[in-house]
């Protein structure tokens, strides 16, 4: 288990503020892993930022969302042979404490879900986007056969069956790095687990609250669920012959 | 003739006209010229022969000759709107990719500059040794490597 390979991909958009943060812990805390930000066209220092600490760039020259930002990371990790891709914020989000306790999930399933709601820590969703995580969990419970509490969570470790996936296909969309692959994921009948995680704080930005900014998340995430669900599986090859 | 028959006629082949004299000018990419092709030619047709759009609407079922052929002006306008939706997906598909592999091409480019640096380094340490290396073919190495460094 030693041996494996691993790479922590960190999606950043405009994250100066935090990002060298950040990257001082993982490395404090997985000193074997290798570092990639994936700097998804930033405006402000946060390349800069990134390298000075010591972490390999690659810098988006447009913004592609989290989904590009990913398959970047899942393109140099197959590229380089990692056998493991963990994602992490660069806002400060995610602990990178936790990423052993994915990385021992990863022994019996191919990806391992960091869950805001399996029992650890006090997040807690509230009013329509509350409904649309159920929702959501409950239709993903029975997708993969097993409990999954948090399929919107971006704390993920992937091994090497999903890099090798996702490295071909992994959906730009909205929600599509979180709804849409896992559902790609169970479609490749790759086994997802999940382990409780705490989440802190974000460090910048603020989760939305307002009544009609959940109404709309929870009919995009709907919308996306339901073409996830509909959509053939992609061709290996990523840009579709239309 | 009436005028509005006229009219009609003269603008189907304006209509024509820029059509293929944008494809001629290479402004209009086969794929998406074909559709044009064929609105304009039509719109041609049904200007030199208005029975053809009261016979087409008859046969339809529509009672006035001018709604058949809004519907089909609809009809075809929503197709076009639709292939073009495709179409932008199909592209923004490919920026995507190429954004993508621009990112790891750079990074690659980042590790094989980092490398290099570090060979022409090493080699000039050897170069600034005491110990003669002329006439050995590290010495040429060394002063091309200078040289591109020089550039």
């Amino acid at each position: 288990m030693t041996s494996r390979r691993v790479l922590i991909v960190m999606p950043a958009l405009n994250e100066q503020a935090s990002v060298g943060a950040v990257i001082e812990q993982v490395k404090k805390s997985l000193p074997g892993a290798d570092l990639l930000v994936v700097d998804d066209g930033s405006v402000d220092e946060t390349a800069k930022l990134a390298r000075a600490a010591g972490a390999d760039v690659a810098r988006l020259a447009v913004n592609l969302g989290v989904g590009g930002a990913m398959r970047t990371g899942f393109r140099y990790a197959a590229a380089r042979g990692y056998d493991v891709v963990v994602q992490v914020d660069a806002d400060g989000q995610h602990d990178p404490e936790e990423v052993a306790a994915l990385l021992r999930g990863l022994d019996e399933a191919d990806i391992v879900i960091g869950s805001r709601f399996a029992g650890k820590g006090s997040y807690k969703a509230s009013g329509p986007r509350k409904y649309a995580m159920v929702a959501l969990s409950l239709v993903f419970s029975r997708l993969a056969r097993r409990k999954l509490t948090d399929v919107t969570s971006g704390f993920k470790a992937m091994g090497p069956k999903a890099i090798k996936l996702f490295a071909a296909y992994y959906p730009a969309e909205y929600l599509g790095d979180t709804v849409e692959s896992l559902v790609l994921a169970i479609r490749a009948k790759l086994t997802i687990a999940e382990i409780p995680v705490i989440m802190r704080e974000r460090a910048g930005g603020t989760p939305s609250h307002s009544p009609i900014k959940s109404a709309v998340y929870l009919s995009r995430a709907g919308l996306a669920l339901l073409l996830a669900l509909v959509r053939r599986r992609p061709a290996v090859d990523s840009s579709d012959s239309a | 003739m009436d005028g509005w028959r006229i009219l009609s006629i003269v603008v189907a082949g304006l209509v024509l006209f820029v059509v293929l004299e944008m494809m001629r000018r290479r402004k209009l990419r086969e794929k998406y010229a074909g559709v044009w092709l064929i609105v304009s030619v039509g719109v041609v047709v049904l200007a030199v022969v208005p029975q053809a759009a009261e016979f087409l609407a008859k046969i339809t079922g529509v009672v006035t000759p001018s709604n058949f052929v809004f519907l089909l002006a609809g009809v075809v306008l929503a197709l076009v709107a639709l292939h073009l939706s495709t179409e932008v997906g199909h592209l923004e598909e490919e920026v995507r990719t190429s954004v993508e592999e621009i990112a790891l091409l750079r990074c690659e480019l980042e590790d094989a500059k980092k490398e290099l640096e570090g060979r022409i380094a090493e080699l000039e340490a050897r170069t600034s040794a005491p110990d003669d290396v002329k006439g050995l073919p590290e010495a040429d190495a060394v002063a091309k490597a200078s040289s591109v460094r020089a550039r």
